[in-house]
């Protein structure tokens, strides 16, 4: 094994298997020595061999195989000399977001993103249940869409004590050189953080107590109108039915009744900082099917997006970062899993 | 992690933060000779501030019947498992807090309540520690003893919610020390719910956001006492604030209660929280049971308070309980009364140390009525 700091920005290529107690190390002790995020480029690929591209191409996947499935041996054989990087394509007309399963998705590049468990800030997550998230994006020029997906046995889509939700986040760096542990001082980030329990809300309706105790019942909600189970959606329209709904009142973006996409912008200077921004300019949409989440977020590319209205069609490498979280292994917060930067062009 | 001193530890103790003590510190005594489990409080506090939908497993104020009783269920136990024995030497604690116990770069050691554990917040609820056997007779303590337990958040001087918090949403106020979660800034991540040795934060899944006692700040902004207290008709709750900033003063009840005859106990301060619900142990309880829960100081406690009629400032103090509305910051015994007054100085509480006894003969003249004790 050996070790090398490089001025490359990618961790992308260094996290294998093998070398990630190695690097884990590493970052934590710069990271505690320097009070500064720290950036590490590891040669990888078993003992001292050549780094391994964990790119993998659609067009090579079998056909019909399922998304976020790793690609065949042979593939990656054929991969062996792509370098990591996210090819976004340019299409006339976007895939539908309402299906994050259309078919168009198959023909596009996926760059497979290996995410960590976050180990740096507390709290942390000490145990691993996902592996990678397979990245595509393409845009029309105006809209940038982004398709994530990755393997779930079942999908959690509720929240209650001791229950969390699936979730995925891409992040992009406003700064040069943002950390990708959710950027710095004066180095912000940016993220776009789509949540399973909002996709049942959207689909559902938003979710009631009677949704996790079909038998609950309460003899007393102050104020409010019709009959139990007095249902959240139509029993607390009233502003004095509502002063309980401290959370709510004081503008909570998490007590949000009535959020129009399961998406929410949001930028962070660090860990601890992260801040929805008022107005969200990002549409989403998530399905599970067959052992597989698939989300598209897409977001309009000129509206603050400077960095990226920029520089596309340039030539010049974008970054983007992934974070997911698994619900049903109590992931929340911090405790999620995570990836380097990656980096991203968009096809001329 | 910065180092603080932990009075009720006798040490120095580590913390995730740093930062000065507030100005003064709320802080409650509970006497639990004097409970008697009627929830008024409970259903006080309930009525006015959670009673909305996503709060019906909230009980920001409780009354569980000790030892078998506990709300959320085994909230006590589940976290007395996980922690080392509590070890004193003299009046340092010499085991580890729950800060320390995982190290640095953990969370307060903790766990998390399943929902199911808050569905039944009586159980438990007046059954004694064990059977009554033949012959068996009372000397003094009760073999099958049990007692009632008020809880509330403890709005400790070093909180594990504020130390478990990744958002820092949770702060500690400068200017009581009530401790308070930001609405508009907390995510739900339920960090603090797993964090609090007390099981006093609460997740509500209409809001989505977690929720604990506020302490009824906009009363206390006003000099009134939290409505737990003022509610309670046994009279067994005074609330006011600690001297943070010099020594415990005579004239404070909190402090002459507390800090200098230290009559009532912090509950279990080996979780190192420096919590400020202050309890006056059950005479007729086993010292064992009660020093897990209150530490060291639990038989100087019962014999102080044995001793109450012979220890007239002391038992001034307590007759003060549930005296008035307001905030009682300064008392004195004039006399055969115990006078208190409130953060403007004006007297809100004149107790007389022996109840007057009112003659009233059978026949009232003025009226031209009998009286009589029957309906």
């Amino acid at each position: 094994m050996t070790e090398s700091n490089h001025p490359s920005p990618y961790l992308g290529t260094a996290l294998l298997a093998g070398m990630l107690v190695t690097v884990a190390a590493i970052v934590v002790a710069v990271f505690v020595a320097s009070q500064r995020p720290t950036i590490i480029v590891v040669a990888a690929g078993g003992s001292g061999g050549e780094s391994v591209a964990a790119v993998t191409d659609a067009s090579a996947s079998p056909a019909g195989a399922s998304p976020g499935e790793p690609a065949p041996a042979a593939a990656e054989d054929e991969a062996e000399d792509e370098p990591y990087v996210l090819q976004a394509a340019r299409l006339t007309q976007l895939p539908a977001l309402e299906d994050p399963f259309h078919e168009k998705w198959d023909d596009l590049p996926t760059l497979e993103v290996p995410v960590e468990p976050q180990m740096i800030a507390k709290p942390m997550l000490e145990e691993r249940t996902i592996e990678a998230v397979q990245v595509q994006a393409a845009t029309d020029g105006r809209v940038m869409a982004w398709r994530l997906s990755w393997h779930a046995d079942a999908p959690a889509m509720m929240t209650d004590t001791g229950r969390f939700s699936d979730a995925v986040a891409i992040q992009f760096p406003l700064e040069d050189g943002a950390s990708f542990m959710m950027g710095g001082p004066d180095q912000p980030v940016q993220i776009l953080y789509w949540k399973a329990l909002w996709e049942r809300d959207r689909d559902e309706g938003y979710q009631d107590v009677s949704d996790l105790y079909p038998n609950m019942w309460a003899d007393l909600y102050w104020f409010a109108e019709g009959e139990h189970p007095f249902p959240i959606e139509t029993a607390f329209d009233s502003e004095i039915a509502q002063q309980w709904f401290v959370a709510e009142r004081a503008g909570n973006p998490q007590s949000n009744r009535h959020r129009a996409e399961p998406v929410e912008e949001m930028i962070a200077e660090g860990f601890g900082t992260l801040t929805v921004l008022p107005e969200s300019h990002a549409v989403g949409h998530g399905q599970w099917r067959d052992g597989y989440w698939a989300v598209v977020i897409a977001r309009p590319v000129n509206l603050t997006d400077d960095r990226l209205a920029r520089r596309m069609g340039s030539g010049d490498a974008q970054e983007f970062a992934i974070a997911v979280w698994d619900g049903s292994a109590d992931n929340v917060g911090g405790r999620k899993h995570w990836s380097a930067w990656a980096p991203f062009e968009v096809m001329p | 992690m910065p180092k603080r001193y932990n009075w009720q530890l006798d040490r120095e103790m580590e913390y995730t933060y740093d930062g000065a003590p507030p100005k003064r510190q709320v802080a409650y005594i509970f006497d639990t000779n004097k409970c008697i489990a009627c929830q008024t409080c409970t259903v006080a506090c309930k009525t006015c501030w959670t009673s909305g939908k996503g709060q019906e497993h909230i009980f920001w104020n409780n009354v569980e019947t000790k030892p078998y009783g506990g709300y959320p269920v085994g909230w006590d136990k589940n976290l007395l498992e996980k922690t080392q024995p509590a070890k004193w030497d003299g009046q340092k604690l010499t085991s580890l807090t729950i800060f320390e116990t995982d190290g640095p770069n953990k969370q307060p050691v903790g766990y998390r309540p399943k929902p199911e554990d808050y569905a039944s917040p009586n159980l438990g609820e007046d059954e004694v520690a064990g059977m009554a056997e033949l012959g068996q007779h009372f000397d003094g303590t009760h073999p099958m003893w049990m007692f009632y337990l008020a809880r509330i958040c403890n709005h400790c001087d070093h909180p594990a919610c504020v130390a478990a918090c990744p958002r820092k949403a949770i702060y500690k106020r400068e200017e009581d020390g009530i401790v308070l979660v930001d609405q508009e800034r907390c995510r739900g991540y339920q960090e603090c719910v797993e964090a609090c040795p007390y099981k006093k934060v609460f997740y509500n899944v209409i809001n989505r956001a977690s929720e604990k006692c506020i302490g009824c700040y906009p009363r206390v902004e006003q000099g009134d006492v939290a409505l737990c207290v003022e509610s309670c008709i046994g009279k067994i709750r005074m609330h006011g604030f600690l001297t943070t900033d010099g020594p415990p003063r005579e004239d404070n009840p909190l402090d002459y209660i507390v800090k200098i005859r230290k009559l009532a106990l912090p509950f279990y301060a080996q979780h190192g929280t420096g919590p400020n619900v202050y309890y006056i142990p059950p005479l007729h309880v086993p010292n064992g049971f009660l020093e897990q829960m209150f530490g060291p100081n639990v038989e100087a406690a019962k014999e102080l308070y044995r001793q109450l009629a012979y220890d007239k400032r002391l038992l001034g103090a307590l007759l003060l309980f549930g005296a008035s509305s307001r905030i009682i910051t300064r008392f004195e015994v004039q006399g055969e009364e115990a006078v208190g007054w409130d953060v403007d100085d004006a007297e809100v509480a004149r107790v007389p140390f022996t109840e007057p006894v009112y003659h009233r003969p059978h026949y009232d003249q003025k009226h031209a009525v009998y009286r009589h004790n029957t309906a």
